[in-house]
């Protein structure tokens, strides 16, 4: 579905990604991982077309982001910024309706406002339908984000660090959530940085490390200490429970 | 009509009525309001309740004194409330107001410049330079690498425009005779008294398509009210909509600025006024700011001719009427701000 | 903190030093005066000279004017710059001397507000005339020791007064006396025919540039000239310059309108002041050239002449272009007289 090659990008002279090489299957839940400031933000914002691709490409379905326009664009590609900061108190079913601005040029349609009822409802969030948005919780606001693009219903949703504000009943509500959208037809990517929930949720996970993809070498399971402490720097003991691998942080000096 | 959507519809006939009861209101002490009401009773049936001089006089005045001021007054104040409103949503910051982009500091430059040269029109000099301001704000603000010009970055350039303009007015009065100074000074307090059908004329095809174009876009300010980076979370380029956006709010200021002067802060209040009454749905606030901005600046206007004889300039009012009903909204009404 | 408190107390003595020193500079100016010339100018303030002024700077317009009618035109060594900018002030003033029209005289002043206190001083000058509005450069003249004499001609009283004072300063008190013995013969005529008036007439003054709903009060010069013309201004408030309403205007209907240089078709050509009984007798009067109007000169009694005979026109025995040349003669000689109504 995205192909990226040869992704090259700088700040002024700092080089911030370095020959990224990366693929990702259609319809399936992939996670990219990595410590702060390998780069991770920097491919979010390349991706969601924040910012102008100068060295190597980034394709969609074969087709570069910037052959998309305009309502092609918005069918293709929806995502999740990390801070949004409401001034006005606009009811949550307002919020949620703007995701069809691609579509609807001056005023909303019908079948605009039954998208929206449905999207609550996926969400079960229709309680605060007409709720001020400004009163809701951290986690009920990353939801109506999302409501919002599901109304928009983008073959491709990008999201970066959606669990970073949730409490722990809206993470992995939130994360079990995207898993059935990837089954919905929809292409979810992410990035994050708590590994547990990766592994926990996603179908397919990616490592940077210091500014490159890094793989685990071939017959090592990604939840390997060694492998993990290349990307994370810090010792990790695995677990297993019922039948997936966990990892804690190593606590021998406690 | 159920009674949720009544809040958000109540207001619209108001427009007819307060222009109704301003033109029986007026400074001129020998007839009354009820005299007004008579006449307009001998215009339609024919009841001689006056001579014929008497009748002209007053139709004279209610038709080239009061009606034009009237009209005025009700186009600047929709004009400046929804363009304050419509900024309020693109800078996503409810202090802002109409003359943030450097218009009316432009303005009240390209004002005094014509009066000190007089063979210049003051009127025509201030939308341009009004417009020359806002062009200078964004040029300052604009950055070749970023593909979003940064507001933050907008308002401080409409700060130094501002002060620019600013210095150059200031230079100008400088230089000025006592009856210049005076004529400057004048005219940038607000001059709605000066109206005549020659302004009305040249005022009414911007503000209308100021206020149609706002109103086109009225569904389109709540996406913009989000933000730059969620409108392009949804596949929507915020730029171009900003353009236009500002297009038609300088359109709407210069305008009223040109025709009357600066009237300071309605466009930043008015638009709280009237979130505070319907929400901050754009749908529902721009009409709203249009009729009840308009209604409203004539609500003030009524009250300065019928107080006194000689004329104050309304920017005084507004600030007068305005802040107290302002703070009584405030303290009743619970607000959500986050 | 100690250091503060020693930064504090010597700006302190700084401050108090500056204060005193002013005081004492006024006082030793005053000290060598006793036996010179002296008059109360507007701010009674004792202004004085210790011999008729020679070197003279006149930074208010309607004093260099006193000057040049009471014949000492030739002292001046210093105008305010409006004369070389505004196109009225520059042909008259060109006429009347040699040395403006050849730009020749030093303007040490940029409009109301501004004036080059250091090219000022420069000139050398035994007395400046200032208006009332430049507070800063009169403290800061006197404090040079240099005569100022300050103006304001706010009505008709002050005019003569002021022209008076300006005489003895510059030792024409002879001259001034004549102008002034005349201006009230002149006067007393005009009071003699509006005393054979029926009824007094009313009149409603506009301000230039357009302004047409701006106008004077009671108390203002305006006021005094339409009263010296025989007529009451129709304006009852004493403010200063108050706008009205085009109802109002409507309302009290003058029975005259004055306008000062500006073209009387911007009254006609109002629609809603079709119905003014002034409007329709074609009263609406013109006050130009400019010039020779100058409320804030004694030339207030030509403008109180023409307005008389204006409004009055029936009896009249002399045509007004005559008794304004009369006047003028008597102020600036003929050939000027005749020039300066062109």
């Amino acid at each position: 579905m995205i192909q990226i090659d040869q992704l090259n990008y700088a700040y002024g002279h700092k080089q911030v990604l370095k020959n990224i090489h990366l693929d990702f299957p259609e319809n399936q839940f992939s996670v990219i991982l990595g410590r702060n400031g390998c780069g991770k933000s920097t491919l979010f914002k390349l991706m969601a077309g924040l910012e102008p691709v100068k060295e190597g490409l980034i394709r969609y379905s074969g087709k570069p982001l910037s052959d998309f326009k305009g309502k092609d664009r918005a069918a293709l590609l929806g995502f999740l910024p990390q801070f949004h900061k409401t001034v006005f108190p606009f009811l949550v079913k307002d919020v949620v309706i703007t995701g069809r601005a691609a579509f609807s040029r001056f005023r909303p349609s019908k079948s605009d406002w039954e998208r929206v009822d449905q999207a609550l409802l996926d969400l079960d969030i229709e309680h605060l339908r007409d709720r001020p948005y400004t009163e809701l919780s951290g986690g009920e606001r990353q939801l109506v984000m999302i409501a919002r693009i599901l109304v928009q219903a983008p073959k491709v949703i990008l999201l970066d660090e959606p669990t970073n504000h949730l409490d722990v009943y809206y993470q992995s509500y939130l994360m079990k959530k995207l898993r059935q959208l990837s089954r919905q037809n929809f292409t979810v990517i992410a990035i994050m940085h708590d590994p547990n929930l990766a592994f926990l949720f996603a179908d397919h996970l990616f490592f940077m490390r210091q500014h490159e993809v890094v793989k685990p070498e071939s017959k090592t399971r990604i939840t390997d200490p060694k492998f993990l402490k290349s990307v994370y720097d810090v010792e990790f003991h695995e677990a297993m429970i019922q039948d997936k691998t966990i990892v804690i942080p190593d606590h021998s000096w406690l | 009509m159920n009674m949720e959507k009544l809040k958000y519809y109540w207001f619209y006939p108001l427009p007819f009525l307060m222009i109704f009861i301003s033109l029986l209101i007026g400074p001129t002490q020998s007839l009354s309001a009820w005299d007004y009401v008579l006449w307009g009773v001998q215009a339609v049936f024919g009841t001689p309740y006056f001579d014929a001089e008497q009748f002209r006089l007053m139709q004279n005045i209610l038709v080239n004194v009061r009606l034009p001021r009237i009209l005025l007054t009700f186009m600047v104040g929709a004009a400046l409330a929804t363009a304050g409103n419509g900024l309020q949503a693109l800078f996503r910051n409810p202090l802002v107001d109409s003359y943030v982009l450097g218009i009316s500091s432009g303005a009240a430059f390209g004002a005094a410049l014509a009066l000190s040269l007089s063979w210049l029109s003051p009127n025509l000099s201030a939308f341009v330079f009004g417009v020359c301001a806002v062009a200078l704000t964004y040029l300052f603000a604009h950055q070749k690498h970023e593909s979003q010009t940064s507001l933050v970055m907008v308002i401080l350039s409409g700060m130094i425009v501002s002060g620019l303009f600013l210095a150059g007015l200031t230079i100008i009065q400088y230089l000025s005779d006592p009856f210049k100074l005076q004529a400057i000074v004048q005219w940038t307090m607000g001059n709605l008294h000066q109206a005549t059908w020659q302004k009305v004329q040249y005022a009414v095809l911007p503000i209308c398509i100021g206020l149609a174009g706002l109103f086109a876009m009225r569904w389109r300010l709540n996406l913009m009210a989000l933000g730059a980076e969620e409108a392009q979370a949804v596949g929507v380029n915020p730029r171009w909509e900003q353009l236009i956006l500002i297009a038609l709010v300088t359109v709407c200021t210069s305008t009223s600025v040109a025709a009357a002067g600066i009237i300071s802060l309605y466009g930043l209040f008015m638009p709280h006024i009237v979130r505070m009454l319907v929400g901050p749905d754009h749908r529902y606030s721009i009409p709203a700011n249009m009729i009840l901005g308009g209604s409203f600046l004539l609500m003030i206007d009524n009250f300065s001719r019928v107080l006194l004889t000689f004329e104050i300039p309304i920017g005084i009012f507004t600030m007068l009427l305005g802040a107290p009903f302002f703070l009584l909204l405030m303290k009743t009404q619970r607000t959500h701000w986050a | 903190m100690p250091k503060m408190r020693l930064l504090v107390s010597i700006l302190t003595l700084f401050i108090l030093y500056g204060c005193s020193s002013s005081e004492q500079n006024r006082k030793t100016q005053e000290n060598l005066t006793t036996h010179s010339i002296c008059v109360f100018d507007s701010t009674n303030t004792k202004v004085c000279v210790a011999e008729p002024a020679q070197r003279i700077v006149s930074l208010f317009e309607s004093g260099l004017d006193g000057l040049y009618m009471l014949g000492q035109g030739h002292k001046v060594i210093g105008i305010p710059a409006e004369v070389y900018i505004q196109p009225l002030l520059f042909n008259a003033y060109s006429k009347i001397d040699q040395r403006i029209a050849n730009k020749q005289l030093a303007t040490p002043s940029q409009g109301a507000n501004a004036t080059n206190i250091e090219s000022l001083v420069l000139l050398k000058p035994d007395l400046v005339i200032v208006g009332s509005g430049q507070t800063q450069t009169i403290e800061l003249l006197r404090q040079f020791g240099i005569a100022v004499y300050v103006m304001e001609s706010g009505t008709y009283e002050q005019v003569k007064e002021e022209l008076s004072e300006i005489a003895v300063l510059s030792g024409a008190q002879k001259r001034a006396q004549e102008i002034l013995n005349f201006s009230d013969e002149i006067v007393a005529e005009v009071a003699a025919k509006t005393a054979r008036q029926p009824n007094k007439q009313s009149i409603y003054y506009a301000w230039s540039g357009g302004r047409i709903f701006s106008t004077s009060g009671r108390e203002s010069i305006t006021n005094d000239f339409i009263e010296l013309a025989g007529a009451y201004n129709i304006v009852q408030t004493n403010a200063n310059q108050p706008n009205v309403n085009p109802e109002t205007l409507i309302e009290w209907n003058p029975d005259n309108i004055v306008l000062w240089n500006t073209n009387p078709k911007l009254i006609y050509e109002r629609k809603e002041l079709q119905g003014l009984s002034a409007v329709q007798n074609r009263k609406v009067f013109n006050l130009s050239p400019a010039f020779i109007y100058n409320p804030h000169t004694i030339k207030i009694i030509i403008t109180a002449i023409y307005l008389n005979h204006s409004i009055y026109p029936e009896q009249s025995d002399l045509p007004v272009s005559a008794l304004q040349q009369r006047i003028l003669t008597k102020l600036y000689g003929e050939q000027l007289a005749k020039a300066l109504v062109q």
